[in-house]
């Protein structure tokens, strides 16, 4: 199909741009700062040669433009230079977080999708448990991603005391790392108990950043039902004898996800952006907390790896969403 | 032997407002009856009363006896049983009736795995000769298809096709050609009156034309305002002679054409 | 004369007070705006002073409290009540602000863009692309790093990251007002893009704006506390609801008032901000489709 290849061919052209503006802003940020990047990193006490040595180290005498050209190239090399404060790699510090970050935010769109459709599926079609979402659903939309974890972790985790309050795994248990999961990985190794204890530590955050979504997948889908329902097509498929279930699951259902599959495209920055706090308040090991930790000591390097990080996430997320989108609707054009 | 359908004192009301009024006629096995009336005379109604898809707010009383059982005492789980089965529906605007997120082969193989419960290689075999049969030129092709891909008329095709695929015997076609050219009225037309022969279907053939009707139907009922003030024979599209003053306006409109 | 089409209906103030939606939501902002105005002169204690003889004292109806402290005491013995008030003041500064700034910055950006269209369109749109594969979040906490803590860098941050979105919002509004009839008729009467722009378009994306604008106040509000929540906002001196939710989170076992008050607060606040917005939308234009945060 020429026409899907070359709509994807273009988003893949749109990505590589973001991609390169994204490298920039990153780099332009801290090159603005007001006063020297260096001696705010290594604070006072420090003689002037040490910052001199540094200030080469990180090439900050050099013109913009082949810092920029630096940056570039050592990005493709995978180098993200060194953390200040750690000592070590940004690039092995960022990776050996990632599948934390990478784990809650797919598992919270994940729960979004499911629950957000499901409910929406069920919205369309009983009109009390419509009316009911419909009042909830604007606390769900307003409250923003960390007072939601706020809420539930004072909930769930202090007040009714059934879900812990930080971190991945109780303490003592041990998942070896293949994929850096550890949903997946105690699954591979059979491990139930420490299955368990993933799940029940990445319930509380991942509901926290799911609720926003979920409300508006929900919202979205419903309207979308309605209209698919009434559509000659829904008839077709009822005089053919299918029971009601299949017909609004899979011969319905398919017809309105579309307007779904643009609001997770849209909103999945948001919920990228929201798991940073969530990440600190749950103490979840992840790249967010990790970036708070290097602003605190103002670790520039790591920072401006961090957030080049998240930006690749969101670019790449968003092209796979692309991609989606011309599975569920083989009618897409490009724009 | 009973008769295939007998519909009696059929009164369908939305909102206290009765918009099908006392209807009752029968129809044989093997034949294509007519259901002929303007807008809003209530034929559509009609039609998906019999297969019992009509909106929730319908009020419906009477008794719609199909082979000595009436449909409107069943529950709904032994009416899906009957629907696509033995009694089918044809709708007007043949592409918006088919599903676009559907390839056509989904569309035909699902009846027939529903309840011939084939598996699906014969199914898609089984698809495959429904569409020669209504004159489908590549059916393979057309079976990966997608509706907006096709043209109106080979969607009607593909509509009739699924209508008929579990040999029902009733198929209510509601306005199947009003949507489209005359020529390809034409030839919907013949495929129909094929069908029927070959599977000796019963058709309950809706339309608003009583020329049409007069060309494909053995008997044509004639309703206006939800009642039907008569029914006329007609044989080699010579129309009977008719009582009723509407149907004698209606005839005369048509002989004027046909001179 | 052109007749300009308004979708401004004239609605009076009573028919905007009878939405249940507005009414209620616009009674809970200015409670909460009065609050902050007044907290300098109203707050019974210094926010700040500490009295660690008096802390994690419960709020007076719980046995134990003290009438001198209303709602009780954190666990650096200062007042809750009193750092309330100042909090609300905080987030409303903060909030007004940075509203006034991205929806200025937004409006005028968006109007340019998308009647003017060409070269300058173009760039702009891509330039907010990139802005926005960003997590707003992330960006934030990125300039601020840069810029440092603070009040008004909190503002600022708020503007920098934000202005995409309401950019974008209104230029695909004036996208579609621009298709209508009265502006190809003013058009054709010669009359100059400044004067469609200003005096055709806006009007009618006007209802747009301020809808944007509430829901604008919501978000920035909750920023401004998200930011002093993770030590980034304002400066530690400076009372936050924010910085009131970190130290309860810490002591929320011996002390659970000093977290639940100020997320009361905050929730309470942003939703009266939303339904707000809800409720306005609804009244002026109940076509308007505002998807997306």
């Amino acid at each position: 199909m020429p026409i899907t290849s070359y709509y994807l061919f273009k988003r893949f052209m749109q990505s590589v741009i973001a991609f390169l503006g994204a490298t920039f802003i990153s780099f332009v940020i801290f090159r603005v700062l007001p006063g020297d990047p260096v001696s705010l990193m290594v604070g006072p006490g420090v003689t002037e040669q040490y910052i001199a040595e540094l200030r080469a180290y990180y090439r900050l005498d050099q013109p913009l433009i082949s810092q920029y050209i630096y940056w570039l190239t050592d990005l493709f090399t995978l180098n993200l230079g060194k953390s200040f404060r750690y000592g070590a790699d940004v690039a092995t510090l960022i990776l050996e977080r990632l599948p934390a970050t990478l784990e809650l935010v797919f598992a919270s769109l994940i729960i979004a999708s499911l629950l957000g459709i499901f409910t929406g599926v069920v919205a369309a079609v009983k009109r009390r448990i419509d009316t009911f979402l419909q009042t909830v659903s604007l606390a769900g939309l307003a409250i923003p991603h960390f007072l939601w974890a706020l809420i539930l972790v004072v909930l769930f985790a202090a007040i009714l005391r059934i879900a812990p309050a930080s971190g991945r795994l109780d303490l003592g248990l041990v998942i070896p790392r293949i994929t850096g999961f550890y949903l997946i990985d105690s699954i591979i190794t059979g491990n139930a108990e420490a299955f368990f204890s993933a799940l029940k530590h990445i319930i509380l955050p991942a509901f926290s950043l799911a609720i926003g979504m979920m409300t508006l997948i929900q919202r979205t889908l419903r309207s979308r039902m309605i209209d698919v329902l009434n559509e000659d097509y829904i008839l077709t498929e009822r005089m053919k004898g299918h029971s009601e279930t299949y017909i609004l699951f899979v011969r319905a259902l398919k017809n309105a996800l579309m307007p779904v599959i643009t609001i997770i495209g849209i909103q999945f920055v948001f919920l990228l952006g929201g798991s940073t706090v969530v990440e600190k308040i749950f103490g979840w090991p992840g790249i967010g907390n990790l970036l708070f930790t290097a602003v605190q000591y103002r670790d520039y390097t790591l920072i401006q790896g961090i957030i080049m990080v998240y930006a690749i996430i969101a670019i790449v997320v968003n092209f796979l969403i692309d991609i989606l989108y011309t599975y569920i609707n083989p009618r897409v054009e490009f724009k | 032997m009973t008769k295939l359908l007998q519909v009696q004192e059929l009164t369908i009301s939305f909102h206290q407002v009765e918009v099908v009024k006392n209807v009752s006629f029968e129809v044989e096995h093997g034949e294509i009856f007519g259901l002929v009336g303007q807008s809003g005379a209530g034929k559509s109604l009609t039609g998906r009363a019999i297969i019992r898809l009509l909106p929730s707010s319908a009020k419906v009383t009477g008794r719609i006896l199909f082979k000595g059982r009436d449909l409107l005492s069943l529950t709904e789980k032994e009416m899906r049983r009957i629907r696509g089965k033995e009694i089918t529906l044809i709708q007007q605007d043949p592409v918006a009736s088919l599903n676009p997120s559907f390839k056509i082969q989904d569309q035909i193989t699902d009846i027939l795995k529903l309840h011939l419960k084939l598996d699906n290689k014969e199914a898609i075999n089984r698809a495959k000769k429904l569409l020669s049969e209504v004159g489908v030129a590549n059916p393979e092709k057309v079976l990966l298809k997608y509706p907006h891909q096709l043209s109106g008329g080979l969607c009607q095709r593909v509509a009739i096709a699924i209508a008929f695929a579990c040999e029902p015997s009733l198929v209510i076609a509601d306005e199947p050609t009003t949507a489209l050219d005359v020529i390809t009225q034409g030839m919907v037309i013949n495929l129909m009156k094929r069908m029927q022969q070959r599977y000796n279907t019963s058709i309950i053939f809706i339309t608003h034309d009583l020329a049409l009707a007069s060309n494909i139907c053995s008997r044509i009922a004639v309703m206006k305002d939800g009642r039907i003030l008569e029914v006329i024979t007609s044989s080699k599209n010579i129309l009977s002679e008719a009582n009723h003053p509407y149907t004698r306006t209606l005839l005369s409109s048509i002989l004027t054409l046909k001179r | 004369m052109i007749v300009t089409e308004k979708s401004l209906r004239r609605t009076s103030l009573m028919d905007f007070l009878s939405s249940k939606k507005i009414s209620v939501s616009l009674v809970v902002i200015t409670f909460f705006v009065v609050a902050g105005l007044t907290a300098p002169y109203i707050a019974p204690h210094d926010p700040t002073k500490q009295s660690l003889d008096k802390a994690n004292l419960p709020p007076i109806w719980v046995e134990g409290g003290d009438p001198k402290y209303l709602l009780g005491t954190d666990s650096l013995g200062r007042d809750i009540l009193s750092r309330l008030l100042h909090g609300a003041s905080v987030a409303f500064y903060v909030s007004i602000t940075a509203t006034c700034i991205v929806s200025s910055v937004g409006t005028l950006l968006g109007l340019l863009a998308g009647y003017i269209r060409g070269k300058f369109d173009e760039l702009l749109m891509r330039i907010i692309d990139i802005w926005m594969s960003f997590p707003p979040v992330i960006l934030a906490i990125a300039f601020i790093s840069v810029l440092g803590t603070g009040i008004n860098n909190v503002v600022l941050a708020i503007a920098i990251v934000d202005w995409t979105r309401f950019t974008r919002v209104v230029r695909s509004e004036v996208l579609a007002t621009r298709e209508k009839d009265f502006v190809a008729t003013a058009v054709t009467a010669g009359f100059s893009t400044n004067y469609i722009i200003w005096r055709e378009i806006f009007p009618n994306i006007l209802p747009l704006i301020i809808v944007l604008s509430t829901l604008e106040m919501g978000i920035a509000v909750a920023v401004e506390v998200l930011l002093s929540f993770v030590g980034l906002g304002v400066k530690p001196t400076t009372p936050s609801w924010g910085t009131m939710l970190s130290d309860g989170l810490l002591t929320f076992r011996t002390n659970p008032y000093a977290f639940v008050f100020p997320l009361l607060a905050t929730v309470v606040v942003v939703l009266s901000l939303n339904l707000l917005g809800e409720g306005i939308r609804e009244k002026l234009d109940p076509k308007l489709e505002v998807i997306g945060k």
